[in-house]
């Protein structure tokens, strides 16, 4: 299966990649791997706080495996680190007594809570349970969320992130996987490795050292590596490295940014600071005065990373992106949100906590003060509450021309991560960053328009598609406005089948789509497409598009372009990678054909319950 | 509400009913499926009852696993393999976060499974491979599916997790519930 891969990989010359900085692989693994993945649930940053991986019921913990309490953007396992939980409740009881003087523990109370954070999986579990005194632990999240708490958890991350860089990354640099790929791989190469290695050290060490042995001769190959070591679908391994997929995807947005984009500063600031800087310190540098805001905004971009990407490529157009769930009225939002329009944007997090850069200044907003209006012409005005008048904030005109040109290579970074993950047709097996972009969206309720350029713009890009492909997107098109659904929602899951039809097709040259069948399940718009041979009783395939999971408009034009460049335009990377899917495809064909499939079963649900189906 | 099949390319006009007909009976079917807001996965049952008595090691044998949907994306598999004197495996048992991974030991005892491990480590642990620790755990069938019990001190025995049968190209149901509201996904 791997032998026209292998191949090919070795027709290609040497290449030597200066490789990244210390600054850029510290970043994989605060931002990519910490903020991303472990120091978040959700898209909510859980760093500061005693996490538990597992249930609490009525007062009782019941803990995956042996996981036991934790804290960290790189999240710290007490139970398998009791010298971190020794030192917490020391750090504990200095802010204590400094803040807090009756809160400070006495010497039976702190040898129990010291004993009780160290605890384990298994040890829980053998104590029925048992939790940390609630009062207890109330005091040690606000001792955690203080100054002094987060300053403590900031250098456990940062030990962490010199483990991976010692452990890791430093042995992965010196591999001719590594050395030979471009950066955007090394990227990747690392927040894949780096992450594994995290969430199991034995596991990723072999994955390392099948790096260093020469086994894996392209990030795909690791990245099925990962996926492969368990058996089973969807598990911890593989979701784990869906989620640093999706973070390097993030990073590789902003290393890639345009000079222009507003956020190419940010992120340049955040690396010259250290992506490892002190976050209570942020305001003490006096070479980056704005080092508070571009820090939060960088971190805000990591716990939204399915929507980040289209938002970073929007800015690099200059042109207007919108996520953001809206009240119910529609004039304020919940949840988080990121907004841009030509060089101004807005970003919050799901606490509410936000940062604009509107006309070259930067300012705080919060959730709470922020109005959205969307006016008859299709703009919309964010305004902010100072003073207790709503002020003008941002304006965002979807039709508005962008300011600048596409900047050389963003769709490459995009698309290449998106498929770095194997099976990406398989729902268990879809990265991260395909499952969830814009999965707060929904067609009442949220803005869900990034990048939106002028009809005519659109209109531009989809002249450039196949005429197949152009057939196939006017067909949904017709279908889903046929629901009464706005044509700009329409385009936008119009766009998402068509690209989801092209990378198929990529695959198998062969593949058609020759059924549309469009439906409002409960609010939600669903398109099927099919492609049935003559003669065949089943489908050749079937693709199944809901409007909440489809990307932007231009998000799925971007793939559809890198998708028809012709294949010399293409890198060696992404040749190998599409070339080890199609060898992955093939074998899962061959495995499929002996079995009744999942949708034979399907059937069979559907036989009996026919009545129950409205029409 | 609907909007009909349609087909768009003239070559394959001609096909016969009988796909149509399928093709809308699955597409029905994935609107039942959403309209129920069904729990889990709209996959195939991924689990068929076992073939051997409950009181035979080889009823427990093959690959069991459970996937969490949502939160930290829980996952667990077992492998079992009957043994002369009971069961011989592996496992592994995690979260996008952490995860754990060892050998099993199994001793069938009045329909139970009972249960020693060994841990993969890079370090220093009384029960690092080839070391097992105690039976601390069995493995029960229920209706097909693995149950997991852990021994939870005082309170003895309780239920863990529900593991279904592994088979080859059917979909596992996933687990769609976390309890945690930070854990939405």
């Amino acid at each position: 299966m791997t032998e026209p891969f292998v191949g090919q990989q070795a027709a290609q010359p040497p290449r030597r990649n200066p490789g990244l900085t210390d600054a850029e692989l510290n970043a994989v693994s605060y931002f990519a791997i910490g903020v991303g993945s472990e120091g978040s649930i959700g898209g909510r940053d859980v760093s500061n706080k005693l996490s538990f991986a597992g249930n609490i019921f009525n007062g009782r913990m019941d803990p995956v495996g042996n996981s036991g309490l934790s804290i960290g953007t790189l999240q710290t396992d007490l139970g398998q680190h009791s010298e971190v939980a020794r030192t917490l409740v020391g750090a504990y009881q200095d802010w204590a007594r400094a803040n807090h003087p009756n809160w400070v523990l006495n010497a039976t109370q702190q040898t129990q809570t010291t004993s009780d954070l160290s605890r384990n999986g298994d040890t829980i579990v053998a104590q029925s349970g048992r939790s940390l005194d609630p009062t207890v632990k109330s005091h040690l999240d606000e001792f955690l969320k203080s100054e002094d708490g987060i300053r403590y958890v900031h250098n456990n991350d940062t030990t962490q992130a010199n483990k991976l860089m010692r452990d890791v990354y430093t042995p992965l640099r010196e591999t001719a996987l590594y050395q030979n790929a471009t950066a955007d791989d090394q990227v990747k190469l690392a927040a894949i490795v780096g992450k594994a290695y995290n969430q199991s050290e034995v596991w990723g060490g072999r994955i390392l050292d099948r790096v260093e042995n020469g086994t894996y001769r392209s990030v795909a190959d690791v990245s099925t590596g990962v996926g492969g070591l368990i058996r089973a679908n969807g598990d911890y391994m593989e979701t784990g490295r869906n989620d640093a997929v999706q973070g390097a995807g993030v990073l590789n947005a902003l290393r890639n940014s345009n000079p222009q984009n507003p956020l190419h500063d940010t992120w340049q600031n955040v690396l010259a600071a250290s992506p490892l800087t002190d976050p209570t310190r942020l305001n003490q540098d006096a070479a980056r005065p704005n080092l508070p805001h571009e820090y939060a905004t960088v971190k805000d971009l990591f716990l939204q990373k399915g929507e980040a990407p289209a938002f970073i490529q929007a800015l690099n157009r200059g042109t207007t992106s919108m996520h953001g769930q809206q009240t119910n009225n529609g004039r304020g939002f919940v949840d988080d949100g990121l907004y841009a329009a030509g060089n101004d944007f807005v970003v919050w997090d799901r606490n509410g906590a936000g940062h604009a850069l509107t006309n070259g200044t930067w300012s705080d907003v919060n959730r709470g003060n922020l109005g959205r209006t969307q006016n008859a012409d299709g703009t919309v005005d964010l305004t902010v509450n100072r003073g207790g008048t709503q002020v003008p904030l941002l304006h965002a005109d979807p039709r508005a021309l962008p300011l600048r040109a596409e900047a050389p290579g963003e769709t490459q970074t995009q698309t290449a991560a998106a498929q770095v993950s194997p099976q990406a047709g398989s729902p268990a097996n879809t990265p991260a960053s395909t499952q969830s972009t814009n999965s707060a969206a929904s067609q009442s309720g949220t803005d869900a328009v990034s990048g939106a350029p002028t009809m005519e713009l659109q209109a531009r890009a989809i002249e450039k598609w196949s005429p197949e492909q152009q057939k196939v997107f006017e067909s949904v098109k017709d279908k889903v406005q046929g629901l009464g659904v706005p044509e700009e929602h329409a385009q936008q899951i119009a766009a998402h089948s068509v690209a989801e039809f092209t990378k198929r097709k990529d695959k198998n040259p062969d593949e058609r789509v020759d059924h549309v069948h469009a439906a409002n399940v409960n609010g939600e718009v669903v398109v099927r497409t099919a492609y049935m041979k003559y003669g065949d009783k089943e489908p050749v395939f079937t693709n199944d598009a809901r409007l909440k999971d489809s990307p932007p408009f231009e998000q799925s034009a971007a793939q559809i372009a890198q998708s028809n460049r012709p294949p010399e335009a293409k890198s060696a990377a992404e040749q190998n990678i599409a070339n080890h899917q199609q060898n992955q495809d093939i074998n899962q064909v061959r495995e499929a054909n002996p079995v009744r499939t999942a949708e034979d079963q399907i059937m069979a649900r559907v036989q009996s319950s026919m009545p129950a189906i409205s029409r | 509400m609907s909007t009909d099949i349609t087909m768009i390319f003239p070559d394959v006009q001609t096909s016969p009913p009988q796909p149509l007909i399928w093709l809308r009976a699955m597409f029905a079917a994935l609107c039942l499926c959403m309209a129920t807001a069904c729990a889990q996965s709209p996959g195939s049952e991924a689990t068929t009852p076992p073939t051997q008595h409950e009181d035979s090691a080889s009823a427990f044998s093959g690959r069991w696993a459970y996937t969490q949907s949502c939160g930290l994306q829980h996952s667990a598999e077992v492998e079992l393999n009957a043994a002369a004197d009971g069961s011989r495996g592996t496992w592994n048992d995690g979260t996008r976060i952490r995860g754990d991974s060892g050998e099993l030991r199994g001793a069938l005892r009045s329909g139970k499974m009972w249960l020693s491990f060994c841990r993969d480590v890079n370090g220093v642990d009384a029960e690092a491979c080839p070391n097992f620790g105690p039976e601390r755990a069995y493995f029960t069938l229920d209706d097909g599916r693995l149950v997991w019990y852990r021994n939870s001190g005082n309170d003895g025995y309780r239920e863990y997790l529900r593991l279904h049968r592994v088979i080859a190209n059917a979909e596992i149901p996933t687990d769609d519930h976390c309890p945690d509201v930070d854990a939405a996904p």
